[in-house]
C-alpha cells in the first residue's frame, strides 16, 4: 500500500486570517508541512513555497488567507515543480473562520479518486469540429456569440489520431501533437451530394434517378428542370419523394411541363432504353431515353471518424430533445450529415444549436457539469434507472440508454441504485467553486 | 428596459420567451386560447417503453419554465383589438374576458346554480363556478337566467377587461390550424363510422377521451389527408403527418399487438432511410400500401376503402379509419392588416419586404413545421429580436 498523501498548508497574514480558528485544523495528521508567512503572495512568499513544494515531501497544496483569484498562480506554482494543479486549493480569509470550508478544501485536495472526476468546469469555449456553408454560418454565429471559438476540420482530427478526454465543461482533445481545451464541441458536416451522367447514345431523353435523401433536393430540381428546358422526354425516378413543405409545387410544376415522375429506386439500363418497374403502377417499362443522370448523397469524409473520437456511434444524428443535442453531454450537431428533416432551415436549425450553446456555457449554473451520464458498456439496459429517475431524464434509444442533459438534476439515484454501476457523476463536493472557496482546476495547466 | 410582445403561445413562441428571459429581455405572450402550448396542449406523449421523440414532453417542460419565469408575462384568452405602431414602439390593445362572476359581490347563496338550465353554473367548496361550455348566453342562445336571478348583481357574462401592451419588438407565432376533415367529403368524416382524424386519437391516447380501437381491430391510417392535394386546394406537403401518423401507430401497436394494420403513404417524408421510426416500423407487421385512395364508404356499419394499388383497385373493410390531417395555414385578414403582413400563394405568412421593422415570425405560421423546428425557430426569432433592440439602442 502507497503512503497516504499529505498536504502542504501556507497561511498568508497578508490579509487578516484569524489565526485561532485555524489551530486545531494544524494538528490534522494530514497535514505533512505548515508555515505562517506574513505575505504568500509577493515574490518572496512564493519563492519560499516554491521551494518547499519542490522538496516534494507533500502531494498537495493548501493555500489559506488569499483571495480565490490567485488559485491559477498557485497552480502554475505548483505546475512548475510537478504538482497537479487539481491538488492546489486557496482558502480565502473570509472563509476560513469556520473550520467547514477549510475541511473540504483539504479532502478535496486529498481525495484519490480525483483523477476520476476532476472538478467542474472550468473550459467555456467552443471547438467547432466541420466543413461546408452549415460549418461556416455556424462559426459566424458562434463569433457573434462572443464565444471563445477554435475550429478544426474533419481531416485534421483523422490525420491527428484525436483522442478526447474530460466531459462538458472540460473536455480536452489531443490532435496529434496539440492539445484543445472546451467546454462543448459541436460537430457540423454537410452530405455530399454527387451527381452521376451517363450517356450512350446522341438521341433525345433524360432521366433523373434519385438516390439519395433530401440534401438532393436542389441537385434533382434543377437537373429536372434544365432537361425540361431541353426537350425531348423527361422522366423522374425515385423510391421516395423525400422533400417537404413547399418543395411540393416545385415538382408539381415540373410534372405540368412534362417531367414524368415514376417510383422505383432502380434502372437498369438496356439498348432499347432504360428498364424500370413502378412499383406503383406494378408495371415494367421501357423508357425510351439517351442519358441517365444518378443523383446520390454520401456521408462527407471524416464524419464516421469524428463521431467516434466523441463517443457516438456511427450514423446519430440529433436527437430531438433539444437544438443540436447528440445525446453525448456536451457534444452537439448540425448539418445535412447529422440532422433529418430540417427541410429548408438546416442552416437556421445549426444557428439556433449555437445559440443553445452559448446559453449553455455562458448563463447556466455549474449544474450543467453535475450530471450523470452512462458508461455504455457497462450498462445492462436493466431500466432501473428509468424507472427511478424523478426528473425523468433517461432516455433508452436506439443505441441503448442516454440520459438527457436538460432533465438530470444530479441528484444522485440511478448512480446509487444501478445494478451494473455503469452510471458516472462527479461527486457534488467536487463542484468547480463552492461558497466563495475555489477548489482546484483539473485543467488549467497549460 | 426594451420589451418583446409574441403573439402566440404554442411550442415557438414558448421557445422566443424562454430564450429572451435567458438573455435578460422581458417579454409578453398574448395568447389566444385559455392556456399556453398551442396545439401541443391536445397531444399525447407517443412513447411507451422507448421514447419516439415526439418533443410534446419538451413542449410542457417548456411551458413550466415560461409560468415560472419573472420576465415573462403571459396573456390568455385574448383578443387583438388594435396594434399601433409609434416609431420604434409597437402597441397592442387586447381585450380579456374577466370572469362571469364578481366575487367581491356575490353572496354565494346558489340561486344561479338553481336557475341555470345546462348546469354551467356549479358551486363548488362554497364558490360559484361558470363552465364556459355549457353556458347557452355564451353560446349565442337566449339565455341570461342567473342574471336575472342574482340579488346582488354580481353576474356579467360578457364582461371584458381592455388594456394595452407596449413592445418594442414583435414576434408572430400564431402557428397554423388543422385541415377540416369534413371539407374532404369523399373520405367520409363524420358520416361514416369509424372515420376519425388524427386529432381525435392524439386525445384517444392521452386517455382524455376513450380509445375507440379495440384490441384485435383492423386499423388503417391514411396519410396526407389535407396536403399535397390540389383537389382540396392544400397543394403543399404538411411535412409533420407522416411521422406523427407513424409514432401514433407503433404506439398503438405497441399497446394492442394484436392490431391488423394498415398503411396507407405516398412517399415517407421528413425522415432518413434508417431513421428509428422506419427502423421499428420494419419491425412491426404493420402493412404499408403506397396508394392514396379515393374514397370511404360506409359498409355494414364499418368504414371501406377504396384504393388503386399494383395496377389494380382494392375495397377493404377496416374497423377503424384513422385521417392523418395536415396543416394548414391560420392568417386572418385582420391580423394580417395589424401587422402589415402578406400571404404567400399558400395562405402563409411572409414580409412585404425585407425591411427590419421589428416584427420576426416563427414556427408553423410561416411553413407547416413540427415542434423541434418550431422551438428552433423561436430560438432565432429570439436573436433576431435582441439584435433589432440592441442595434436600436446605438
Ligand atoms: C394530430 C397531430 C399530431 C402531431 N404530433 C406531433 C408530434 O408528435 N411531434 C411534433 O413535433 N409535432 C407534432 N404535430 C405538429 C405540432 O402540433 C406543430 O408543429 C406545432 O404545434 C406548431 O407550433 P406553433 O408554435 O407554430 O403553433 P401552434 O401550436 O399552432 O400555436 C400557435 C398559438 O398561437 C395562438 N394564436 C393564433 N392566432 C392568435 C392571435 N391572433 N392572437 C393570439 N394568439 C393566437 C393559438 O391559439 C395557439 O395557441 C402534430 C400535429 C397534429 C395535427
Ligand atoms: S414520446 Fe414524446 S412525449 Fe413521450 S417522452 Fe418521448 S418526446 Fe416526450
Ligand atoms: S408529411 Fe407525409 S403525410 Fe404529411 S403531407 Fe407530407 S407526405 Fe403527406
Amino acid at each position: 500500500m502507497t503512503e497516504p498523501m499529505k498536504a502542504a498548508v501556507f497561511i498568508c497574514r497578508g490579509h487578516g486570517v484569524d489565526l485561532s480558528a485555524l489551530r486545531s485544523l494544524l494538528k490534522d495528521p494530514r497535514i505533512g508541512h505548515a508555515e505562517i508567512l506574513s505575505r504568500c503572495c509577493t515574490p518572496e512568499g512564493r519563492d519560499q513555497i516554491q521551494l518547499h513544494l519542490r522538496g516534494r515531501t507533500t502531494q498537495a497544496l493548501l493555500v489559506i488567507g488569499c483571495p480565490g483569484e490567485l488559485l491559477k498562480d498557485y497552480q502554475a506554482l505548483a505546475v512548475s515543480t510537478a504538482m497537479s494543479p487539481a491538488r492546489v486549493a486557496v482558502v480565502p480569509a473570509a472563509a476560513c473562520r469556520t473550520v467547514g470550508m477549510t475541511e473540504r478544501s483539504l479532502a478535496h485536495i486529498l481525495d484519490p479518486r480525483e483523477a476520476l472526476f476532476p472538478p467542474a468546469r472550468t473550459e467555456n469555449g467552443l471547438l467547432l469540429i466541420g466543413e461546408g456553408r452549415n460549418a461556416d454560418a455556424a462559426l459566424e454565429q458562434a463569433k457573434k456569440e462572443d464565444l471563445a471559438v477554435q475550429s478544426l476540420t474533419p481531416f485534421d482530427l483523422v490525420e491527428g489520431q484525436a483522442r478526447l478526454l474530460g466531459g462538458p465543461g472540460r473536455f480536452s482533445l489531443e490532435v496529434g501533437e496539440s492539445i484543445y481545451r472546451f467546454g462543448a464541441a459541436l460537430l457540423v458536416m454537410d452530405q455530399q451530394v454527387t451527381l452521376e451522367r451517363e450517356r450512350w447514345n446522341d438521341g433525345q431523353g433524360t432521366m433523373v434517378l434519385l438516390a439519395g435523401g433530401e440534401e438532393c433536393e436542389d441537385a434533382f430540381l434543377q437537373e429536372l428542370e434544365s432537361a425540361v428546358n431541353t426537350g425531348g422526354k423527361v422522366f423522374a425516378a425515385a423510391q421516395e419523394m423525400p422533400f417537404t413543405g413547399c418543395s411540393e409545387l416545385r415538382y408539381a410544376e415540373l410534372q405540368r411541363r412534362g417531367a414524368t415522375f415514376l417510383r422505383a429506386a432502380e434502372v437498369t439500363i438496356t439498348p432499347e432504353g432504360a428498364f424500370v418497374k413502378d412499383q406503383h403502377l406494378g408495371e415494367e417499362l421501357v423508357l425510351p431515353i439517351a442519358e441517365l443522370v444518378t443523383i446520390s448523397s454520401s456521408p462527407p469524409f471524416g464524419s464516421e471518424a469524428v463521431l467516434k473520437v466523441f463517443g457516438l456511434p456511427p450514423g446519430t444524428r440529433v436527437k430531438d430533445m433539444r437544438p443540436g443535442e447528440s445525446g453525448q453531454p456536451g457534444v452537439f450537431m448540425g448539418g445535412s450529415a447529422f440532422t433529418t428533416f430540417m427541410g429548408h432551415d438546416i442552416e437556421e436549425a445549426t444557428l439556433a444549436t449555437v445559440m443553445t450553446i452559448a446559453d449553455a456555457l455562458q448563463r447556466s449554473a455549474p449544474s450543467y457539469s453535475i450530471l450523470a451520464s452512462i458508461d455504455k458498456e457497462k450498462c445492462s439496459l436493466c431500466l432501473t434507472c428509468l424507472r427511478l429517475c424523478p426528473y425523468q431524464a433517461p432516455f433508452i434509444v436506439e443505441e441503448g440508454m442516454i440520459i438527457s442533459t436538460e432533465r438530470c438534476q444530479g441528484c444522485g439515484m440511478c448512480l446509487s441504485l444501478c445494478p451494473s454501476q455503469a452510471i458516472e457523476m462527479p461527486p457534488a463536493d467536487l463542484r468547480g467553486e463552492m461558497d466563495g472557496t475555489k477548489l482546484g482546476y483539473g485543467g488549467n495547466s497549460s | 428596459m426594451p420589451k418583446v410582445i409574441i403573439v402566440g403561445g404554442g411550442p415557438a413562441g414558448l421557445a422566443c420567451a424562454k430564450e429572451l428571459s435567458g438573455r435578460g429581455f422581458s417579454c409578453a405572450i398574448l395568447e389566444k386560447r385559455d392556456s399556453l402550448g398551442g396545439r401541443v396542449d391536445e397531444l399525447s406523449c407517443k412513447g411507451q417503453r422507448l421514447c419516439r421523440q415526439c418533443d410534446v414532453c419538451r413542449v410542457h417542460r417548456l411551458r413550466d419554465e415560461v409560468s415560472c419565469s419573472e420576465l415573462i408575462s403571459v396573456y390568455l384568452g385574448v383578443e387583438l383589438d388594435q396594434v399601433e405602431r409609434h416609431g420604434s414602439r409597437y402597441r397592442f390593445d387586447i381585450s380579456r374576458k374577466r370572469g362571469a362572476i364578481d366575487t367581491g359581490r356575490c353572496s354565494r347563496c346558489g340561486k344561479c346554480v338553481e336557475a341555470c338550465p345546462t348546469g354551467a353554473m356549479t358551486k363548488e367548496g362554497g364558490k360559484i363556478r361558470l363552465d364556459r361550455q355549457k353556458c347557452r348566453s355564451l353560446q349565442g342562445l337566449e339565455c341570461e337566467r342567473c342574471v336575472s336571478v342574482c340579488p346582488t348583481v354580481a353576474i356579467d357574462l360578457f364582461g371584458e377587461d381592455h388594456l394595452s401592451v407596449n413592445g418594442d419588438a414583435v414576434v408572430m407565432a400564431t402557428g397554423s390550424l388543422t385541415f377540416p376533415a369534413e371539407e374532404d367529403a369523399r373520405l367520409g368524416w363524420g358520416e361514416v363510422p369509424g372515420v376519425m382524424t388524427s386529432m381525435q386519437l392524439e386525445s384517444q391516447l392521452e386517455a382524455r377521451s376513450p380509445l375507440e380501437i379495440g384490441e384485435r381491430s383492423k386499423v388503417a391510417f391514411l396519410l396526407c389527408v389535407g396536403s399535397r392535394s390540389c383537389r382540396v386546394g392544400t397543394s403543399i406537403c404538411s411535412a409533420i403527418c407522416c411521422k406523427y401518423a407513424l409514432r401514433q401507430a407503433l404506439c398503438l401497436k405497441e399497446r394492442y399487438p394484436a392490431l391488423d394494420m394498415t398503411m396507407f403513404v405516398m412517399d415517407w417524408r421528413g425522415m432518413a432511410q434508417d431513421d428509428p421510426l422506419l427502423i421499428e416500423l420494419r419491425r412491426t407487421d404493420i402493412k404499408i400500401v403506397r396508394s392514396r385512395p379515393a374514397e370511404i364508404l360506409a359498409e355494414e356499419g364499418r368504414p371501406l376503402v377504396r384504393y388503386a394499388s399494383d395496377g389494380h383497385i382494392f375495397s377493404e373493410p377496416f374497423d377503424q379509419v384513422v385521417l392523418a390531417i395536415g396543416l394548414v395555414p391560420d392568417i386572418d385578414d385582420a391580423l394580417a392588416g395589424h401587422l402589415s403582413l402578406q400571404r404567400n400563394a399558400q395562405g402563409y405568412a411572409t414580409f412585404p419586404d425585407g425591411g427590419d421593422r421589428g416584427i420576426f415570425l416563427a414556427g408553423s405560421c410561416i411553413e407547416p413545421k413540427d415542434i423541434k423546428h418550431c422551438v428552433s425557430d423561436g430560438i432565432l426569432a429570439a436573436r433576431r429580436a435582441q439584435d433589432h433592440l440592441e442595434g436600436g439602442d446605438d
